[in-house]
């Protein structure tokens, strides 16, 4: 195949996937130019290993591989150079370090101040639990897809879904301690 | 909690998004018919995804402005692939390899008026071992290369060349339909409309069941058609010509494999449209699970 013929059917490929491989890693990093830069880095691997890819697992599922494993590196990398939020009260946090957008006084509204809210609860998960989490509720996908992606079992994909969500009822306050 | 509960909370997570099996199901009501906590539970993992749903901000969709651009072959390759660097590597080993041989046999060159003298001590036969080579200039000058036509591929020429093409553009087909999550279309998401039907199999009515056996048997159907027809047209295409170009043979794979890219994706737009169709068709009985 020519290396125009390449091209073309890359752009296309690109077209086709940009907004969900997007979504996920914006959700999963919290910031939208990092995850602008991330998603377009996994284009360019993803390109440069095409010949790599023998069709083993969905194309989407590799494209989302390699979005993810460049996420992980990035958030390392992060915590390995923390940047200071700006009241110090999630230094720990990586999802807080890279993305401050709580609203001014001004701007707060209840609804704003509940989505932070699921933010920060989503962020105090295990990184594992979250990457189910938004794979699931945010990408829409099928247990069998995130196994294949996160290379895991189907059971222990389920079974980090089961904690995610009961961690995230009781930090939104929908289940009691002591109900879980 | 009993040890019933500690069974069904983990299959309510799944319930919530909708993805257990009919028999499970069927379980899991029964058992909340009887359980105020493991109704709680549920109610509670319903919330938190509609907390979750809350987050859809600005940045949702792509920001304006920025486009994912597939980057040149060059600016991605690694460097070991570029064909420079192999080059310089190919050159410097041959180099190496040459030193250390010199070296073997002690190998002298030395600069005299009628040009170079290359000398070595090996078997101890200088007569044999040296050799003079005409400076530059005093020997005579080498014939140009004459210029090469471009070139072309005879089809009759290469015995077979059809049969070999035929088989790479079904490979490449293949290839590229896997890279697309095309193959892998038929049986995910056979499998994935199928397990509609598992859950929702009670509301369903024969028509859609019906309905979607015949869009199965056609999706194979029309991807053996479609091939067979490409492929014909290029058989024809070759033999109403005495030579053709390699790049016409490149150009007639890509034109394949960009029609079979978009029949791949008619198909599969139909197959989802039909999963709408099967959703659509059972909103009650979805209800009543959640």
């Amino acid at each position: 195949m020519t290396v125009k013929g390449d091209v073309q059917a890359f752009n296309e490929i690109v077209a086709r996937w940009e907004g969900k491989l997007y979504s996920f890693v914006y959700r999963y990093l919290g910031d939208a130019e990092e995850a602008k830069d991330v998603t377009q880095e996994s284009f360019v691997r993803a390109y440069s290993h095409l010949e790599g890819f023998r069709g083993q697992s969905k194309f989407s599922s590799w494209l989302y591989q390699i979005a993810l494993n460049l996420c992980r590196s990035k958030l390392r990398r992060s915590t390995a150079h923390p940047m200071v939020s700006i009241d110090g009260r999630q230094e720990d946090n990586p999802l807080w370090a890279v993305a401050d957008e709580r609203p001014t006084p001004a701007e707060a509204t209840l609804e704003q101040e509940r989505v932070l809210a699921v933010r920060e609860a989503l962020a105090q998960l295990p990184e594992a639990q979250r990457t189910v989490i938004i794979l699931k509720e945010y990408n829409g996908l099928k247990f069998r897809e995130i196994a294949e992606i996160l290379d895991t079992p189907e059971s222990t994909v389920k079974s980090r879904l089961y904690h995610g969500l009961a961690s995230l009822a009781q930090a939104l306050g929908h289940l009691q301690a002591e109900e879980n | 909690m009993s040890s019933h509960c500690e069974y069904i909370r983990p299959l309510l997570a799944e319930l919530v998004y909708g993805e257990v099996d009919t028999d499970v199901a069927e379980e899991i009501r029964e058992h909340l018919g009887s359980c105020l906590p493991c109704r709680r539970h549920q109610k509670a993992y319903m919330a938190v995804r509609e907390e979750l749903q809350r987050w859809q901000p600005a940045h949702e969709h792509i920001p304006r402005g920025t486009t994912f651009i597939a980057p040149g072959p060059h600016a991605a390759a690694p460097l070991w692939r570029s064909h420079w660097v192999q080059g310089l590597a190919i050159a410097a080993g041959f180099f190496s390899i040459a030193f250390l041989m010199a070296a073997a046999v002690n190998l002298e060159l030395r600069s005299a008026a009628d040009g170079w003298t290359l000398t070595t001590s090996l078997w101890n036969a200088p007569a044999m071992a040296a050799a003079t080579v005409p400076a530059l200039g005093t020997a005579s000058e080498p014939a140009a290369p004459e210029p090469q036509e471009p070139l072309t591929v005879s089809v009759e020429q290469i015995p077979g060349i059809e049969a070999w093409l035929e088989q790479k553009l079904a490979e490449r087909a293949y290839v590229t339909a896997a890279q697309l999550g095309a193959i892998e279309l038929t049986e995910p998401q056979v499998r994935q409309v199928s397990g509609l039907l598992a859950v929702e199999r009670g509301t369903l009515d024969a028509r859609h069941e019906q309905r979607l056996s015949e869009l199965v048997s056609a999706y194979d159907a029309q991807m053996r058609e479609f091939v067979t027809y490409n492929l014909a047209s290029l058989h024809d295409d070759l033999q109403s010509r005495q030579s053709v170009a390699h790049a016409d043979i490149v150009s007639l794979v890509d034109l394949l494999q960009v029609d079979t890219r978009r029949r791949f994706e008619q198909t599969e737009n139909r197959i989802d449209y039909l999963g709408n169709l099967v959703t659509a068709a059972a909103p009650a009985g979805r209800e009543q699970e959640n």
